[in-house]
């Protein structure tokens, strides 16, 4: 219930306006780039007007230059910064932010910066070196019998005897039964859930409806 | 020479059409609480245990957006009450919504469209579609205020089933909707490309200092270099590095 | 109506019952070991309220036990700009681990954090444009050939292979045809 008062709240308290920035900060330019547009304070949802665009693609962003990949994560960051600073003052105030999928806009934007410049790096190490851009991996066997990729660490020096993992083609007796009982369960428990799927997909709404068995009446 | 890829032809635009087309997917989940609270990870190779706030087999789309307050609110209460059995270590069966999402490609309603009522005690009465919702495969209609019931069984016979479908048009480059009865062309309404941010992209209101408009966002400013982006950063803002770097070992 | 207990019950039809339900004590008494159907009495496990995996409780996560690797007791979450010397017991600052962020100059920058909906249509002019042209030619690799970089949709990804071409092709072909790889196959001196 608790959960809910937020928004409770905020339907109830739409139509108020609240004083959320002071004339100081109004005038200075500066200051301002820390703050929304003064016109979206307090709404539950911004006006059409003021509502921001989409996220950047790929496809637009391999049309940048480095340089310009540079400084656009700095404005996504500023934007970022901005609307964190705006949740913060809507939540100590009891409201909701108004339309927080702006924040995974700019993270989308972000996270496809940072691919494209993966994919320049990659493409100009590849060539150069013929090593990829992207972090290292091993591939080794844990104690319990599994093989999985791991990220490498650096070190300064070589490895001392038994330091490093490896991947392991044959599993001690410990692995090895561990190993074969897992595959066991895991075996067990697809078998289950398929039975599940089976029972769920036969049930009817009749069986439902009477799940509870029908009220049982005497009248002898 | 740089060569591009990824050609899809014939086109089905209509796939794409939703109103809820620019949404971040990751808020749409966050939204739906079908996220994990908690990723049990770094198992020594064994996948990871994922604790969610409502597991997916769990969530039951509505035809209300899942952004909307009331919506939303539904979803916190049936996490709380997720989470509350988890504690207590109750049993809570999950409730398995039956998947009633047409294809996209099947799909032939939009906003905008006139549609009448072929069967039932409602027959000829007509309206226009308000909204869709594809995950439940519901329409609402204006001024009707109908539930489709039993009546459905023996459509067939009544000509209600395969009313619309796609077809290529005669240039064999786009699919076009037709009626199946007398084989016109049903174009799309305009208000079926209204998503939640615009009424039409061409008339989109841009938002001043935030939108890059379109012909900064398609300037071409990348000359490829044999060069990686800290390298040119570095060249660009006037950093020298004279420092090099020992070997080191990875494992 | 409550019956006091110890009374014996005797049926509406006469017919006594020396069934042991009958004969109840008159406090109640609690087997030990007796769950599920015979329970007697409200059960309360202690055990549910211990704190464990569901219960979020971060005293018990490994971060903070005494039997961690050293290098978590005393992990912030934040990378170190120097380490512990063990010899003089004092903490040496290293500049090369220290965080430098290079941040650009943004006067003047005109690319916002988010994209007009209107670049769609642009963007859809241009893929129609360019498929056309794909169907004209025949194939990707002519039509790239007759059209201009900024004219293509989707932009084409950066590999290697693209590098090289732009980079060293040139220079590559023409030392091979000049015959500094050896000679040229299929050429008579």
């Amino acid at each position: 219930m608790w959960r809910n008062l937020p928004t409770l709240l905020s339907s109830a308290v739409r139509t108020q306006k609240f004083p959320l920035a002071t004339a100081r900060l109004s005038t200075d330019a500066n200051m301002q780039q820390f703050f929304d547009d003064e016109a979206n304070f307090g709404k539950a949802e911004l006006r059409p007007k003021y509502r921001p665009g989409r996220a950047w693609t790929a496809d637009e962003l391999r049309l940048k230059s480095n340089s310009d990949l540079h400084k656009l994560w700095y404005v996504c960051l500023k934007e970022r910064n901005m609307l964190i600073t705006m949740r913060k003052a809507h939540v100590s105030r009891a409201r909701n932010m108004p339309n927080p999928e702006r924040f995974d806009r700019v993270q989308e934007s972000m996270d496809r910066i940072e691919e494209v410049v993966h994919e320049r790096n990659d493409a100009v190490l590849r060539l150069e070196t013929g090593e990829s851009a992207a972090p290292r991996e091993r591939t080794i066997t844990s104690f319990a019998g599994f093989t999985y990729q791991k990220p490498a660490k650096e070190h300064y020096l070589p490895p001392e005897n038994g330091q490093k993992e490896y991947e392991v083609p044959y599993l001690d007796d410990d692995a090895y039964m561990m190993q074969k009982l897992w595959t066991e369960k895991e075996y067990m428990k697809r078998r289950d859930q398929e039975d599940d799927v089976k029972r769920r997909a036969a049930r009817t709404d009749d069986m439902e409806r009477f799940k509870r068995g029908a009220p049982r009446v005497f009248n002898r | 020479m740089l060569s591009s890829r990824v050609l899809r032809l014939p086109r089905k635009p209509f796939v794409d059409l939703d109103y809820a087309k620019h949404m971040p997917a990751a808020y749409v989940e966050k939204v739906k609480r079908t996220v994990p609270r908690k990723t049990f990870g770094d198992r020594f190779g064994a996948p990871d245990i994922k604790m969610y706030y409502v597991h997916p087999d769990d969530y039951v789309p509505s035809h209300r957006r899942p952004w909307e307050d009331k919506q939303l609110s539904e979803h916190l209460h049936r996490a709380d009450k997720y989470f509350s059995a988890q504690l207590s270590n109750k049993f809570m069966r999950f409730r398995y919504p039956k998947n009633e999402r047409i294809a996209d490609t099947e799909w032939t309603f939009f906003p905008g469209d006139l549609v009448q009522v072929m069967v039932g005690k409602d027959k000829g009465r007509q309206g226009l579609i308000l909204t869709i919702s594809r995950d439940t495969s519901e329409v609402i209609v204006d001024g009707l205020h109908t539930k489709l019931g039993e009546d459905m069984e023996g459509s067939d016979k009544l000509g209600v089933d395969k009313t619309l479908r796609w077809q290529l048009n005669g240039a064999g480059d786009e699919y076009i909707r037709v009626s199946t009865k007398s084989g016109y062309e049903i174009p799309i309404p305009s208000q079926a490309k209204v998503t939640y941010e615009y009424l039409q992209p061409e008339n989109y209101i841009e938002v001043e200092g935030k939108d890059t408009p379109a012909d900064l966002v398609l300037t071409r400013t990348y000359i490829p270099k044999v060069a990686s982006f800290e390298q040119e950063i570095m060249e660009e803002i006037g950093i020298k590095e004279t420092r090099t770097p020992k070997p080191t070992y990875w494992y | 109506m409550l019956k006091p207990f110890g009374a014996v019950q005797s049926s509406f039809r006469g017919v006594r019952s020396l069934n042991a339900t009958n004969f109840r004590a008159p406090w109640p008494f609690v087997k030990k070991g007796a769950f599920g159907q015979r329970k007697i009495g409200p059960m309360n496990y202690e055990k549910f309220k211990w704190p464990g995996q569901n219960r979020e409780f971060p005293e018990l996560s490994p971060k903070f036990q005494k039997l961690n690797p050293k290098e978590l007791h005393r992990y912030t979450g934040v990378q170190e700009e120097g380490y512990h010397d063990e010899l003089s017991g004092e903490f040496v600052a290293v500049k090369e681990m220290r965080n430098e962020i290079v941040v650009p100059n943004l006067d003047g920058f005109k690319l916002g954090p988010y994209v007009s909906y209107r670049t769609d249509v642009q963007i859809e002019k241009r893929r129609i444009a360019y498929e056309k042209k794909v169907q004209e030619k025949g194939s990707e690799r002519l039509a790239d050939l007759h059209t201009v970089e900024d004219e293509r949709w989707p932009p084409p990804r950066m590999s290697a292979n693209t590098l090289f071409e732009l980079a060293y092709g040139d220079i590559v072909r023409s030392e091979y045809k000049e015959g500094k790889y050896g000679k040229v196959a299929g050429k008579q001196e």
